[in-house]
């Protein structure tokens, strides 16, 4: 793969790559999902989803800096020979399109739900997909330039969810750990199956300038802002909903900024879902983008850009021919799993392969 | 000395390049030496080749007639092609025989030099400061410019272009501030042009630039010799074309196309108020028809209780959807803009004043148009007249076309798409290698406060040289 100086990306655009990448979709029904596993402690469970984040992030990381200048795809085959190589490599790509399907499922479902309840659900998927491809089939440079710049929206968010504070009530939160350790954890587990999207750190890390320990620090600070910002999320809706109203709904955030109203806009949740759909877009366009880069590996071509238009059309088909809402229930399940095995088992594994082949060198 | 043959041949053989009734030829024999001048009438100051070449040639003999030829001639020429082209630039050319039947040509610059004064640009209007314009002639140009900036780096590079027009096109920069990859990539962009006329500054443009389609300008026009000094000063390149008055500018971004010459005039909290104010009226230019058709389709919760009422009543009985409602109001717009520009200006006044507040009264009395749509349509206008540079004023007119559209098939959701297709566009445009969108993207959050605002020249850091 080129490395041309061209395409290199800065640190400041790989920290807003992760970022971009992870917020996403989630945010909109993390509370409510880590809520009905942990209840009033759920924002301790995503503090210490944080730290299996930032443990799963050092994973790849480590796993990249031993491949200074090649991607996942190009360094699959010196780990696991060339059939078992090509067959991980598809499974990555799978998985990447699974996600993106999954988000352009999940944004269609929102978007008809919230904002155009009689606008057909494949006129939206056509929207989201057409414009991602737009910017997916551009260099790495030109989109993460883009994620930059769209991470002016992220504070905009961030205000937009400090209005609730004033008629929350802390003492929802009380007492703390009443829960228990075990549905702690067990919201902790979910959230990090939720909170996924540093694993395309594994397809850019190449084209990141300066040295391992500088993007480490890179990559330990966004783990940091995603845990306080994921947090500080979970926390607002604990202490704005009761309990029992927040087992109900499946977007609290949502319907918390609902029922505000400032004296020039009446309705920020569409103000708010304005600007996530930007981040949802993001997060597709990067996958996308991950996929089709991918895939030209796959068939050793130049180009990625017509895998990114193909790509993007099989999502849309796909989205248009199983737009079902138990269904999606179920393969968002299903996608959770096996987000496990992408972005921790694999390259943990192939890490541990590292370590023995290193060992049998020493050894001779 | 070259041979040309006899006196007769060469004389013969210009004749037959140039059959142009307006070439003359004056016979001398000074002292039995043999000249004969040659000149295009219509292209010399008949003045100039009286004063400077006749009168003192007359006045000598012999051996100083060729020290004064030497004297008043600007150059030796080689060849009689040369010669010619010479001729066709304005200069006298005279060839001399010596005693020995040696010939020999010069070139004298006689060439007459209309010009219009030196006066403001009309497009281009500043409160204070300088009021220079540049005018149609290369030379007077280039001086005003030297003038501007008397420093050693500052490079003019002359080239001719244009098989039939033959234009003389000058480069201009300052050697130590430009960029060595982009002067390499200009020059040579210069150099391999091809083309027949060089007539309009949109021929030059459309060959040298990265994206003859592009829907942004990638340089920028200006006629301003203040604008074009600076510019070259933050290490830009000036492409100056002989007989226009407007410079071409490059490469440019977004943001240097916001910029006008009255920001550094003022002081510079005011100065970066009014930059802004600008910015904020690309965006209010762009998306205001699209946010209000947006509104009155789609999210009618949007707007605050009390103002729901008047909007209702003046909406209701409104027969067309607000998309065609709004398309009315901008085709209304925009034509009568187009007709002020084209008409003479105490007509171009009364045309607006017909247009703005007759046909704007008329059409909400009629019940066509709602007055928010007024409102909304006038205040986009106004928006979008904020922009210095002309050409990107005719983009930010014609981009709030697809976004009312989009806002009226998708709401909210369609302006956030359009918007983000259009930030995608910025982000992908490049300019002689140079991202179109800096310093935003890629960001540089330094910079930003010389680009979005102006920031006071006392935290300024000059560069080297």
């Amino acid at each position: 793969m080129g490395t041309r100086q061209a395409d290199k990306i800065s640190r400041l655009e790989l920290f807003f790559f992760i970022l971009q990448s992870v917020i996403g979709i989630g945010i909109l029904s993390l509370p409510y999902t880590v809520f009905s596993e942990s209840k009033t402690d759920a924002w301790i469970a995503v503090l210490l989803a944080g730290i299996a984040i930032t443990i799963n992030m050092m994973i790849n990381w480590k796993l990249s800096s031993h491949f200074p200048s090649a991607n996942l795809f190009d360094f699959l085959p010196t780990l696991l020979g060339k059939y078992l190589s090509k067959a991980v490599s598809v499974g990555y790509i799978v998985y990447f399109l699974a996600v993106a399907y999954l988000v352009l499922l999940l944004f269609g479902d929102i978007i008809t739900r919230w904002v155009l309840p009689r606008t057909p659900v494949l006129a939206i998927y056509f929207l989201l997909v057409s414009t991602s491809i737009y910017l997916a089939r551009e260099s790495l440079s030109v989109i993460t330039r883009f994620c930059v710049i769209v991470s002016i929206f992220l504070p905009v968010l961030l205000i937009l969810m400090l209005v609730p504070l004033n008629s929350s009530h802390f003492i929802y939160i009380f007492p703390i750990g009443q829960t228990g350790l075990e549905a702690i954890f067990k919201g902790a587990k979910e959230t990090s199956f939720s909170i996924i999207g540093y694993e395309l750190l594994l397809v850019i890390y190449p084209f990141v300038k300066g040295n391992h320990t500088q993007i480490r620090k890179v990559i330990l600070l966004s783990s940091a802002f995603l845990t306080l910002f994921y947090t500080f999320l979970v926390f607002n809706c604990v202490i704005f909903f009761s309990s029992e109203e927040l087992e109900q709904i499946p977007e609290p955030i949502l319907y918390m900024l609902k029922s505000f109203s400032f004296r020039v806009i009446e309705r920020i949740d569409l103000l708010f879902l304005s600007i996530w759909i930007v981040t949802v877009l993001t997060t597709f366009v990067n996958y996308l983008f991950a996929a089709s880069i991918g895939i030209k590996q796959l068939f050793h071509q130049n180009d990625h850009r017509h895998f990114t238009l193909a790509a993007g059309f099989l999502c849309l088909l796909c989205a248009e021919f199983t737009g079902d809402r138990f269904l999606v229930q179920k393969i968002s399940d299903f996608l959770a799993k096996a987000s496990f095995l992408f972005v921790a088992g694999i390259p943990l594994l192939l890490l541990l392969i590292i370590y023995m082949k290193k060992l049998r060198w020493h050894g001779r | 000395m070259i041979d040309f043959g006899s006196q007769r041949d060469l004389e013969d053989y210009i004749k037959a390049t140039l059959t142009t009734d307006d070439l003359l030829t004056k016979h001398l024999t000074i002292d039995q030496l043999n000249l004969t001048i040659y000149y295009i009438d219509t292209l010399t100051d008949i003045d100039k080749l009286n004063q400077q070449i006749l009168s003192p040639l007359l006045q000598e003999k012999g051996e100083n007639l060729l020290n004064t030829i030497h004297s008043i001639a600007s150059k030796q020429m080689d060849s009689a092609d040369q010669a010619v082209k010479y001729l066709l630039r304005g200069s006298s050319v005279i060839s001399l025989e010596e005693q020995d039947g040696q010939l020999s040509l010069w070139n004298l610059d006689t060439g007459s030099a209309f010009h219009r004064s030196i006066s403001e640009p009309v497009g281009e209007k500043i409160i204070e400061g300088g009021h220079e314009g540049l005018v149609e002639r290369l030379s007077i140009n280039l001086h005003l410019i030297r003038k501007k900036i008397t420093n050693k780096d500052l490079i003019v590079r002359y080239y001719r272009l244009g098989t039939h027009t033959d234009t003389e096109v000058a480069l201009v920069y300052i050697q130590s501030l430009v960029d060595q990859d982009v002067l390499d990539e200009v020059t040579e962009r210069l150099a391999n042009i091809e083309t027949d006329s060089v007539i309009s500054q949109a021929v030059l443009e459309e060959i040298i630039e990265d994206n003859p389609l592009s829907l942004f300008p990638m340089m920028l026009n200006t006629e301003r010799v203040d604008r074009v000094a600076a510019n070259l000063a933050e290490g830009r390149f000036a492409i100056l074309i002989d007989g226009l008055a407007s410079v071409i500018i490059l490469p440019v971004t977004f943001f240097s196309l916001y910029q006008s010459p009255d920001d550094y005039n003022a002081r510079w909290i005011n100065g970066s108020f009014i930059r802004l104010i600008r910015i904020a009226g690309f965006l209010i230019a762009t998306t205001l028809p699209a946010f209000y058709i947006s509104v009155i389709s789609f999210h009618f919760e949007l707007i605050p209780n009390e103002l729901i009422t008047s909007i209702h009543e003046s909406v209701q009985h409104i027969p067309y959807p607000p998309l065609i409602e709004a398309f009315i109001m901008e085709l209304t717009i925009e034509l009568l803009r187009e007709a002020g520009i084209r008409l003479h200006t105490a007509i171009g006044q009364s045309i607006g004043i017909v247009g703005g507040l007759v046909i704007g009264d008329a059409v909400v009395r009629a019940g066509l148009v709602s007055n928010i749509m007024i409102i909304v349509v006038a205040l986009t206008a106004i928006s979008s007249f904020v922009v210095p540079s002309n050409e990107l004023r005719l983009s930010v007119r014609i981009l709030r076309f697809p976004l009312m559209v989009l806002s009226s098939i998708f709401g909210l959701l369609g302006i956030t798409f359009g918007f983000t297709i259009l930030l995608i566009y910025l982000c992908k445009l490049e300019s002689f290698g140079k991202p179109f969108f800096y310093p935003v993207s890629p960001l540089r959050l330094r910079k930003l406060k010389d680009s979005l605002a102006r920031s006071s020249f006392t935290f300024k850091r000059y560069p080297k040289g």
